[in-house]
C-alpha cells in the first residue's frame, strides 16, 4: 500500500532525531507517492552511502576536502523522497569537497546529475542518451516536479533488448 | 627557485596566471575512489564531473599539483601525488587549460608545498572539457575517462 509523502519533509529521513532548523521544507504540492522508507527499493542503499559521506577523513580528496554536511546530506535524502518513486534504481552519491554532494544516474537511457549545493540550492543536469550531450540544465529550490520526471525516464522506462530478451 | 603567489591581508593567496608556470607544464588533479560511478552505457566505472568541481574555500579554485614544482624538488611526481592512499590523477598541461579560459597559480599549503590551483568559470560544459583532454597520470585499472 502506499501513501502520500507527509507535507512535514522531515518528520522522518535520513536522522529522525536531528535539528532540522537550518532546513526549508520541500514543498509538499510536487511530490511522488512513495511507500513507506522499508518499501522503497533505494533507501537503504542511500542512507548507508550518505552515512559513510559525512564521516570522510578531512582531506578525503587528497586535498582539503571536507566531509559531506550532515545538512546538506539530510536534504538530499528527502528530495529522493519526493522524487523517486519505491521502484527507482538507487543514485550514485558523490561527495564535493566542499561538503556539498552530487547524486547522479547513468542509466542506458541517459544521465541525471543533481549537485546539492546547499539545502534548496541545487543544480540538475540531464542528457538523454542520443539526444544533445550538453543536455539540460535547470537551478531548483523547492519544486522538483521536472526532476521527478526526469528520474522517471532516465531509471525506470523498460529497455528494449531486455524487454526482447 | 619555488614559486611565491601574492597573498592577501589575510594570508590568502590571489588568483593569478604564474609566469613560472609553463605551457608544456603538467598540472595534476587527484582521483580519490570516491569521485568514481558506474556508467551502464560504458559498461563500466568512470570519473564524475565532481572530481572538476572547484572548492567553495576562500579563493574558490580547483586544487591541483604542481607536477614541475614536485620533479624539482627531486621527487617522483607520481610517488607524491599517489602517497599514502591516494589512488589516482590525471594530468593536463597548463596550456591547455589556459586555452580553455582558466588561469593557473600556486598556492602552497603546510601540507603540499606543490599544490595550486585553478581559477576559472567551471560550468558543466567545462568540466566536460577538461573530462575530454585529461590524460591518466596515475591510472586507476578499470577506470574510464569519459570522452
Amino acid at each position: 500500500m502506499t501513501k502520500t509523502q507527509s507535507t512535514a519533509a522531515f518528520t522522518g529521513g535520513f536522522f529522525r532525531d536531528a535539528s532540522t532548523k537550518n532546513i526549508v521544507s520541500i514543498s509538499s504540492n510536487h511530490i511522488r507517492n512513495v511507500s513507506d522508507e522499508k518499501g522503497n527499493r533505494w533507501s537503504d542503499k542511500v542512507t548507508v552511502r550518505l552515512q559513510n559521506l559525512i564521516r570522510l577523513t578531512p582531506g578525503w580528496d587528497g586535498y582539503q576536502g571536507r566531509p559531506v554536511s550532515f545538512v546538506n546530506a539530510n536534504f538530499a535524502y528527502q528530495m529522493l523522497h519526493s522524487i523517486c518513486g519505491p521502484e527507482t534504481r538507487a543514485p550514485q552519491i558523490i561527495p564535493g569537497s566542499a561538503g556539498d554532494l552530487q547524486i547522479e544516474w547513468h542509466t542506458l537511457h541517459g544521465d541525471i546529475e543533481l549537485h546539492v549545493r546547499g539545502p534548496n540550492d541545487v543544480h540538475a543536469w540531464r542528457a538523454m542518451t542520443g539526444s544533445d550531450p550538453d543536455g539540460e540544465e535547470l537551478n531548483l529550490t523547492v519544486n522538483f516536479v521536472v526532476v521527478a520526471q526526469w528520474v522517471k525516464e532516465v531509471t525506470e522506462a523498460p529497455i528494449a533488448t531486455e524487454t526482447a530478451a | 627557485m619555488p614559486l611565491k603567489p601574492q597573498r592577501d591581508e589575510n594570508g590568502v593567496v590571489i588568483p593569478h596566471d604564474h609566469p613560472g608556470i609553463l605551457p608544456e607544464h603538467g598540472i595534476i588533479r587527484r582521483v580519490s575512489e570516491e569521485l568514481l560511478v558506474n556508467d551502464e552505457k560504458l559498461a563500466g566505472r568512470r570519473i564524475s564531473t565532481m572530481a572538476f568541481k572547484p572548492s567553495s574555500g576562500d579563493n574558490g579554485g580547483l586544487s591541483v599539483d604542481l607536477q614541475n614544482e614536485i620533479e624539482k624538488a627531486g621527487l617522483d611526481a607520481k610517488a607524491y601525488v599517489t602517497t599514502p592512499q591516494w589512488m589516482g590523477s590525471v594530468r593536463i598541461e597548463a596550456g591547455q587549460l589556459r586555452d580553455e579560459g582558466f588561469i593557473v597559480g600556486s598556492d602552497p599549503i603546510e601540507s603540499n608545498p606543490y599544490h595550486g590551483e585553478v581559477w576559472g568559470n567551471f560550468t558543466r560544459p567545462k568540466k566536460r572539457r577538461l573530462l575530454a583532454i585529461c590524460e591518466w597520470f596515475v591510472r586507476i585499472d578499470d577506470v574510464a575517462i569519459d570522452k
